[in-house]
């Protein structure tokens, strides 16, 4: 069916906008042909698919929130002013609020500051596999069932075992290698946690290799390399391409490296 | 930002004209502690943890923002009692789908009752990630443009947003993305699937 001829009437009365009269002639049009038919179902489709987008927008939003929240700062408790009567001589008084300000600024800077080191950065970003994301196909047809138990159980040594003997023959390889990665994270392997992450993402596979190149860059940060030419480079490249699914992530979590707070 | 001023009048009316002012008023319903700490609280005390009940009062407010903007919820109840009631739905529902075979007799009694049942669709995972790898297929721009005009922006919002020259261009762009979207829909071997459920 050619699309372009039934766009227009499809969107009015997909959407409700279609003049009553009109409506008759198309809902008895729609009545006789299965294909047009067909296309109303798609265009309907077409909205789902653009509102699972929105929600997805959305979810990351609300992670973003949760984060800032997380690492809420409290305000400085404004305290009612006090009336001083002056005891000292003048230079005396300005000395030693010269000294609470910049007292006060130091330690402010400390505090502002705890929020910008790479272990904050990397646990405001970083989020372990749900359960939920972990299966796809049944259990008795999977391969990877066991590893996702011992992931799903937070037993990351096991799962780091577990996954080490998927063998790169095997059809679920890069998937494998992405939670291996995840696995070493947990425990601090940092060099293997890199090397799986690497893997899963020359594996290419469209499911995994956005996830493992924002997992990698992550992976960095926590073990404070992010003077690494390869972590610059990674950031760089997810900076550059606004299609990534990790593309508005990478542009804050270079923001706060680049923050003087951390200096 | 969180104003003393919202009320449900204000804050449906905000997420239906979508932009900044549905951003504004999601976040205001966020920042609503004391209803985070009710839906957090409910999950702790029906076999979950407070991380659980962190994901079903994002994930209520997911369902909230879609009903609001899709006309099924206009404010027949208080904005954010309903909010609590999708959140224990979600949440009895996810408790349901991990017991497989515990029936509703079976699951955990709660002690209040919905003042109304949420009006909630719910996507299996498996049609979300279908759903996604669709979208996955359109262009960044394109999807960008579709997300816009279906959070009802005006073509001139559009326009101004994406740097179109006028209004006009923004709509030409519009049809040229969707009539993609839907021969992408066209082509897939998975479509029927999807339109089964």
């Amino acid at each position: 069916m050619d699309l372009e001829l039934y766009f227009d009437q499809l969107e009015a009365y997909a959407e409700g906008r279609m003049p009553e009269a009109e409506r008759a002639a198309f809902e008895a049009e729609l009545a006789d042909s299965a294909e047009l038919r067909q296309a109303l179902q798609h265009y309907r489709l077409s909205r789902e698919t653009v509102e699972q987008g929105i929600e997805d927008n959305l979810r990351g939003q609300l992670e973003t929130w949760a984060a800032e929240e997380a690492g809420y700062i409290a305000p400085m408790e404004v305290r009612p002013k006090a009336r001083i009567v002056a005891m000292r001589p003048q230079w005396i008084r300005l000395a030693a609020a010269a000294c609470v300000v910049l007292m006060a600024g130091w330690f402010l800077l400390q505090w502002a500051g705890r929020g910008y080191t790479d272990h904050a950065l990397y646990s405001a970003n970083y989020e372990l596999p749900r359960a939920s994301d972990l299966r796809s196909g049944t259990a008795g047809e999977n391969p990877l069932e066991a590893g996702y138990k011992t992931l799903e159980n937070k037993d990351f040594q096991a799962a780091v075992n577990y996954f080490k003997t998927i063998e790169p023959e095997n059809e679920r390889y890069g998937e494998a290698q992405f939670y291996l990665g995840h696995a070493a994270l947990q425990l601090k392997q940092y060099n293997l946690a890199i090397e799986a992450f690497e893997t899963t993402i020359r594996q290419n596979e469209a499911k995994f290799r956005e996830d493992a190149e924002w997992n990698l860059t992550l992976t960095y940060v926590a073990a404070h390399r992010t003077k690494d030419m390869a972590f610059k480079n990674l950031l760089a490249f997810l900076i550059n391409t606004p299609g990534h699914a990790y593309h508005r992530q990478a542009f804050e979590l270079e923001k706060k490296l680049g923050s003087f707070l951390r200096k | 930002m969180n104003r003393p001023d919202w009320s449900d009048e204000n804050l449906l009316q905000a997420i239906q004209q979508g932009g900044t002012n549905r951003e504004s008023a999601l976040r205001a319903v966020y920042n609503d502690a004391e209803l985070k700490r009710k839906v957090i609280a409910f999950v702790r005390n029906h076999r979950g943890n407070t991380a659980d009940g962190q994901d079903m009062f994002h994930e209520g407010l997911i369902v909230l923002d879609r009903n609001v903007r899709d006309g099924k919820f206009r404010g027949e109840a208080p904005l954010k009692g309903y909010l609590y009631s999708i959140c224990r739905f979600l949440w009895m529902n996810q408790l349901r789908k991990q017991a497989h075979t515990t029936t509703v007799a079976e699951m955990p009694p709660t002690a209040e009752v919905d003042t109304q049942t949420p009006e909630i669709e719910l996507v299996a995972q498996e049609q979300k990630d279908l759903l996604r790898r669709l979208l996955g297929e359109l262009g960044q721009r394109c999807r960008e443009i579709l997300e816009l005009w279906k959070l009802s922006y005006s073509m001139e919002e559009i326009a101004d947003s994406l740097g179109f020259s006028s209004a006009d261009m923004a709509r030409k762009a519009k049809y040229r993305c969707h009539l993609s979207l839907m021969e992408i829909i066209q082509k897939n071997p998975h479509t029927e699937q999807l339109l089964k459920h």
